[in-house]
């Protein structure tokens, strides 16, 4: 008997096989991505809760060198949340703990949680340090009493020294910015600045960049160093890198690699894009004398990048204590997929629930390392004391002088 | 990779049987142009569309007739699947494309039907498949690599006009964290083939596979799974091994 599609059992047999292709093709998991973390509604604490777990799955750029197990946080705390079923000041309390406990072992070092109804606000980097070593804030002379009194009196060339403050606006905070340029020895240029604002540098302190920048470009060839004291420099503005080291060199460099997040899942990261200074556009000069970066615990951010971008070059060196560790560039939530983000629907007025203060992107240095958390460590260690400071001395600068010869 | 070992195993075993009850196997070659989409869920991603991507396949059909109208079979194929992430907006310019190729061994079963020598048939089955090795090509704004130009400006019209882009062919490095390199899912097929000499067969074939496992390992909570869809065209061309034979042992 020939067999052929007419027949009744090739049909049932072509019925069956259709019918568990299309039984088996709609056995995919359900595709069911989050919405955008400030897309919540937001007026409740589960709400809140969720909308911040699913931010952070999206937007923290440290998952893939971060242990912290955020799947068992959601365990943990989802429950917890669910029980604050009022706003009020007793559960907003208890809420902030939880976020705080939550947050507590996350690497970031920028990473900051803003709590919009109160104010308040937790930083897990300061909350570690804090915790190992409570003095860890106060515990410097630097940069105040030194730079006042002893640096510009002690240290700099009398008659070399320029300074000045000005007001800036740092993200959007009012800030004084303090900079003060000199020459150690005759010979050797000294620049220090309280953050990296240059481009707003004003009435006072735009003479002290002026003073800098002319000497390098105009006796860069007698220079027996340069001296870039970061100490307590709590960073700022990208821009800035190519504005200062940009005029010590005459070709691009890399100096270390940047990747972000371009996916909704933890481990979703764009690849490394080199990290590089070019020659400023308004001019550079080929800088061959040693320069010098000095840095501390309070060296943070755009410090610590500046700091790394100088350690890279061959007559480069830092030397100082290990630094704060926040150096995964961060900048507005609007460049990049990763990054800040606020969580909280209009119930809470424009500023949102919890606004989440975290870097845009992660940083590699050249050698392969990654600092977030951990700060850069000198080249050569120093650190400034309140007794060396009461004896007259900077002991860093001290140091810096040492390795330049004076 | 096991599991396409022991697909393979199948079908060399599928193959030798066959030779030896001197059959009606067939074997021969196919290749064509495919279309490739991934299928995930982007919602809290703005500005961002995956867009299908081109790419081809070739493979080598190895198949055995039961009857005039069923038949199985196993291709062997060497596979692009494809695709692309692009921004828009204020972040036109950036984008990936994401080339990943696979080792794939779909196997079917044919239903045929027709005259004698110009038929048409349905294909449908499953397949196994390891992602062999993958390339990213693309521009991203790079946030170390600022627009001097822009110094001091607040306001740019692009993401490229405030940094720099950075611009990459690279090869992609697999994270055994994330990726997941088996692929399985389900194949179905519409085509027309011709016979020619009783000897050939000439085929032209429509196919669609579709991923059932995600491209990532589960690795967290509430995770967007990535499932590939694959349309294709296959042009191919059989021959039955029994005439192969024949024409030695003259």
């Amino acid at each position: 008997m020939k067999l052929s599609l007419r027949t009744l059992s090739a049909r049932v047999a072509l019925l069956g096989v259709l019918c568990s292709f299309l039984a088996l093709a709609g056995c995919r998991k359900t595709i069911a991505s989050s919405p955008q973390a400030t897309s919540y509604p937001g007026d409740n604490y589960p709400d809140v809760f969720q909308s911040f777990w699913n931010g952070m799955n999206t937007n923290y750029v440290f998952w893939g060198v971060d242990t912290t197990n955020w799947d068992n946080m959601y365990k943990v705390y989802k429950p917890l949340f669910d029980q604050l079923t009022v706003f009020d000041s007793a559960h907003e309390a208890k809420a902030e703990q939880y976020f705080s406990q939550m947050t507590q072992g996350l690497i970031d070092s920028h990473y900051t949680l803003q709590f919009m109804a109160t104010g308040n606000s937790f930083s897990p980097a300061e909350y570690r340090r804090l915790r190992t070593d409570p003095n860890y804030f106060t515990d410097s002379t630097f940069p105040t009493a030194v730079i006042d009194s002893l640096i510009p009196t002690k240290y700099l060339d009398q008659g070399s020294v320029v300074k000045g403050t000005d007001t800036v606006s740092l993200e959007g905070t009012a800030t004084p910015f303090t900079a003060i340029t000199g020459t150690l020895g005759g010979s050797v240029l000294y620049l220090y600045f309280s953050n990296f604002t240059l481009s707003q540098a004003g009435a006072n302190t735009a003479p002290v960049f002026n003073q800098f920048f002319t000497l390098l470009h105009r006796f860069n060839s007698s220079l027996k160093g340069i001296v870039i004291d970061l100490r307590g420099n709590g960073g700022g503005e990208i821009e800035d890198l190519d504005y200062l080291v940009g005029q010590m060199v005459t070709s691009q460099y890399t100096f270390g690699y940047t990747r972000y997040k371009n996916g909704v899942n933890r481990l979703d990261y764009s690849p490394w894009a080199p990290a590089v200074v070019k020659p400023w556009v308004g001019g550079s000069v080929n800088v061959t004398a040693p320069i010098v970066v000095l840095g501390d615990h309070l060296s943070v951010s755009m410090s610590e990048i500046t700091i790394m971008a100088v350690k890279t070059l061959t007559n480069g060196k830092f030397i100082g204590t290990r630094t704060w560790g926040a150096n995964g560039p961060l900048t507005s939530s609007v460049y990049f997929d990763g990054g800040q983000f606020t969580i909280g629907g209009s119930a809470w007025g424009s500023s949102g629930y919890m606004f989440v203060y975290t870097s845009s992107s992660m940083f590699k240095s050249l050698n392969g390392d990654i600092y977030e958390g951990v700060g850069v460590p000198p080249d050569i260690y120093a650190r400034e004391t309140t007794q060396a400071y009461l004896n007259g001395h900077d002991l860093v600068l001290d140091a810096a002088e040492q390795y330049l010869g004076l | 990779m096991r599991i396409v070992t022991l697909c393979c195993t199948a079908t060399l075993l599928l193959l030798m049987s066959s030779l030896k009850s001197n059959g009606q196997l067939f074997v021969g070659v196919e290749g064509g142009p495919n279309m490739n989409y991934l299928t995930t869920g982007n919602a809290s991603e703005p500005f961002t569309t995956y867009q299908g991507m081109k790419g081809w396949n070739i493979g080598i059909p190895v198949g055995y007739r039961f009857f005039d109208w069923l038949s199985v079979m196993a291709t062997p194929t060497y596979i692009t699947k494809n695709y692309d992430i692009v921004r828009t907006g204020f972040f036109t310019g950036v984008y990936q494309k994401n080339y990943n190729t696979y080792w794939q061994l779909p196997l079917n079963l044919r239903f045929s039907f027709g005259g004698t020598a110009l038929r048409g048939f349905v294909d449908v089955g499953g397949y196994a498949a390891y992602w062999a090795s993958g390339r990213q090509k693309g521009v991203e704004a790079n946030i170390l690599n600022e627009n001097d130009t822009a110094y001091a400006t607040v306001n740019p019209t692009s993401v490229l006009g405030e940094n720099n882009p950075y611009s990459y062919d690279q090869k992609y490095t697999f994270n055994s964290s994330k990726d997941n390199r088996l692929e399985f899912g389900v194949a179905a097929g519409l085509g027309v083939s011709y016979e020619l000499f009783q000897t050939y067969t000439f085929y032209l074939e429509g196919r669609y596979y579709r991923a059932m496992t995600d491209q990532q390992k589960n690795y967290q909570m509430n995770q967007a799974p990535r499932y590939n869809d694959n349309f294709g065209l296959a042009l191919g061309c059989t021959v039955q091994v029994k005439k192969i034979v024949s024409l030695f042992k003259k």
